[in-house]
């Protein structure tokens, strides 16, 4: 089928003109007409919008989850009274919420921009006053802030089995010049307020020419996890969803990582302050961001558990929600405080400034290529060593040893990835993420252990130990043994996959 | 929702079966569940009603063998969350084409699975008589809804298509009788409505009554509701309607 095809009129080309045009094939006849509000909503990152979906909700009436391209409504469902909702379990209807909840994830909805809408809308009728296409009139007024762009469009929508008629008017349409949009006409007004929908994104995305200079390029990748921990500030403070301040924590860990991993870039005493700031920027958050895996997980861990056990865990995370509010202000307030704000204004005037090469900067005007190929060998190398030396006894710590091994490795080939074939390196990436994920699965689960025996410990010590609760506790301790033990018994074959012939042939093409 | 697949049939003609198929295709559309309403009767009466030619329908030979033509003939009416899969002459000759058919009599049944994921509900218009094609839907059909028209004649044919039901091993269940084109003023109207609700047969409570408003459905061509929103006949539709939905 036909899809929807939008227009947006101009002066000289208004729906008068239109209107004549498509008269001399098809007797019009109006269809519906009036004005409504609407508000779209998606996620920080664009989820909706990336999955070619649009939520909007009128006043007092449906939430609509709509199709970009074919303008289809796909779920919708009646406003309730109270707050709107924000995550996908808010939502009342089960198709809706299944739907949501595969694109959305963890995320939160926010309100994107309001409209109001005016419309009009024609059937264009054949010979026996059938409708075989409707044609659409919008005169929109948004508002997102301060901006209150305003625009006017013409919708062609088609009806099944009618493509050829649909095609006539098109034609008509287009002779008459009038600019086709490829977007949704909401999601164009957006534009006009500033907004650029399916922009933001938290991955590295820096393309970069092998024979820039070390200094430039490095800059280029650490501006950008800069502008990923500045976007991300206002909804880890508002507290719109726990993505926020991963997407920050990730940022920092990158940049701390790029000043370490990749040092003569910048004068060494930047480097070595630089290095400690970043360290205590991603320190204040670590147990704020435990308390926010523990919690999203609570369905998961209560799931491992036989029914009877698990209202055992109410306490713990009623607990653990408790703490976590408390780590949240903490962490809002250091935001906010002084060191914090000092830093990442240092950093960002770093970042602006040339420095003039000294003797510590010895890969400042290097070509990034051979940086960037002589740190990922080192890194290589260190990784493939550590990883050797796992068995099925090894220690936690040899395991965490390796998963960070693992990590910088990861994220050399990142920063770099646009310096070399890419199917060839995101294949070499896929390779390394697959031992990253059980490796990182493993190391949650030393740490849940020894939050679970911890959270124990404290309960026994207060004296007001319930039986359900301390039984809930060692099942769920016992389940996460059992998995680990797994865990560290498959890892050899893991890493034998990921340090076979093949992919050691893959690593030499790409950085030899 | 899991779609729901309703036939309206009867073995005699102009008992009113279009137009309650009609009507109540648009009765589902209206509450916003995706409808389509399937013209199986060669004479297109309720293609006509949607201002379909059914010039435009597909062949049988295409209907039974060719699952993208199929979809390709299908055509949105002039109601939203409503379309029409037109009917074709060659219809007429649909048993023989079902006959030829590894499973003749379940055919039809594997077709309109097809349709499944993109409606919530199916309307068979079904051909009168008791065909290949009308037996097909006895085993598709969810409710097989049959009007019948307070006379004596008329509940004789239903006693015959309770009893195919019975030789044929089919779910005498799923039938579901009410009264069409009711006369009040008829003396034996009301006698034999009076007979038969207590007896065997569970009619459903509401009936259409006889209405020169459904008549007119063939000159204005489309529900009744558009034209005579208040008639006592788009109230009894309504009625039949949220009856159905419960059974």
């Amino acid at each position: 089928m036909n899809q929807a095809m939008t227009f947006r009129l101009t002066a000289g080309h208004d729906k008068s003109v239109v209107l004549s045009g498509i008269k001399k094939l098809f007797r019009l006849s109006p269809y519906k007409h009036g004005k409504h509000k609407s508000s779209m909503y998606d996620s920080f990152d664009w989820r909706l919008y990336r999955s070619d979906r649009l939520l909007l909700s009128g006043n007092h009436t449906l939430i609509a989850l709509k199709s970009i391209s074919s303008e289809d409504v796909l779920n919708e469902e009646p406003v309730h009274s109270g707050p709107s909702p924000r995550f996908w379990w808010d939502f009342h209807g089960p198709d809706l919420k299944s739907t949501l909840k595969s694109i959305l994830d963890m995320r939160a909805l926010i309100k994107m921009s309001s409209f109001e809408e005016g419309f009009e809308i024609y059937s264009a009728l054949n010979e026996d006053a059938k409708t075989v296409a409707r044609i659409g009139f919008y005169k929109i007024s948004g508002t997102k802030g301060s901006s209150n762009p305003q625009a006017e469009y013409i919708q062609l929508m088609p009806l099944k089995g009618y493509d050829n008629e649909l095609k006539v008017i098109r034609d008509t349409v287009m002779r008459l010049k009038i600019t086709p949009v490829n977007e949704h006409r909401l999601v164009d007004l957006l534009r006009d307020s500033g907004l650029e929908p399916g922009r933001y994104t938290s991955k590295i995305d820096v393309p970069l020419d092998p024979t820039e200079q070390g200094s430039s390029a490095m800059k280029k990748i650490l501006r950008q996890m800069l502008n990923v921990i500045r976007q991300n500030e206002d909804g880890i403070k508002k507290d719109i969803d726990t993505e926020f301040l991963h997407d920050f924590r990730v940022a920092i860990r990158r940049t701390r990582s790029a000043i370490s991993q990749v040092p003569g870039i910048f004068p060494q005493e930047d480097t070595a302050r630089f290095g400690d700031d970043f360290k205590y920027l991603g320190q204040l958050s670590n147990r704020l961001r435990d308390l926010d895996v523990y919690i999203l997980n609570k369905d998961h861990f209560s799931e491992l558990l036989p029914q009877e056990l698990r209202p055992g865990l109410t306490p713990l995370f009623k607990s653990l929600q408790k703490e976590r509010q408390h780590e949240f202000m903490k962490f809002v307030a250091d935001l906010d405080g002084a060191r914090c704000r000092k830093i990442l204004a240092g950093w960002e005037q770093l970042l602006g400034m040339r420095c003039d090469a000294d003797d510590s900067m010895a890969n400042a005007e290097r070509p990034i290529l051979s940086v960037a190929t002589e740190f990922i060998t080192k890194r290589y190398k260190k990784t493939i060593k550590s990883g050797k030396q796992i068995n099925d006894t090894a220690s936690e710590m040899s395991m965490h040893g390796l998963r960070i091994q693992c990590k910088k490795l990861r994220y050399l080939l990142e920063f770099f990835s646009s310096l070399f074939p890419r199917s060839d390196i995101d294949l070499f990436i896929r390779h390394l993420k697959k031992m990253q994920d059980i490796l990182g699965e493993f190391n949650d689960l030393t740490v849940q252990q020894e939050e679970l025996r911890g959270h124990l410990k404290r309960i026994g010590q207060k004296g007001k130990v319930k039986l359900k609760e301390a039984a809930a506790l060692g099942g769920l301790i016992s389940v996460l043994k059992i998995r680990q033990d797994d865990i560290r018994f498959q890892f050899k074959a893991v890493f034998e996959e990921f340090h076979n012939r093949e992919n050691t042939e893959l690593f030499h093409k790409l950085f030899d | 929702m899991k779609l729901k697949i309703i036939g309206v049939y009867s073995i005699k003609g102009g008992v009113g079966k279009t137009a309650t198929c009609v009507n109540l295709a648009y009765l589902a559309a209206y509450e916003r569940k995706r409808t389509l309403l399937s013209d199986l009767d060669p004479q297109g009466s309720a293609t006509f009603y949607m201002r379909v030619r059914t010039s435009d329908g597909l062949k049988a030979r295409d209907f039974l063998n060719h699952p993208k033509e199929r979809n390709r003939a299908v055509k949105a009416t002039d109601f939203e969350f409503m379309d029409l899969l037109p009917a074709d002459l060659s219809y007429r000759r649909m048993d023989l084409q079902l006959n030829k058919s590894k499973h003749p009599k379940s055919m039809l049944k594997d077709i309109y699975k097809g349709f499944s994921k993109d409606y919530d509900y199916l309307f068979i218009d079904c051909p009168p008589n008791i065909t290949l094609v009308s037996e097909n839907v006895f085993r598709t059909a969810d409710i097989l809804l049959v009007p019948v028209i307070p006379t004596t004649l008329s509940i004789l044919t239903l006693e015959n298509l309770v009893k195919f039901f019975k030789d044929k091993g089919l779910p005498g269940k799923k039938i579901v009788p009410f009264f069409s084109m009711v006369e009040h003023r008829k003396k034996m109207h009301r006698s034999i409505m009076e007979e038969c609700r207590p007896g065997g047969y569970h009619f459903l409570k509401a009936g259409i009554p006889y209405s020169s408003d459904v008549e007119k459905m063939g000159v204005n061509r489309r529900p009744v509701f558009l034209d005579y929103p208040n008639s006592p006949a788009a109230t009894a539709y309504r009625e039949l309607w949220e009856e159905i939905k419960k059974s």
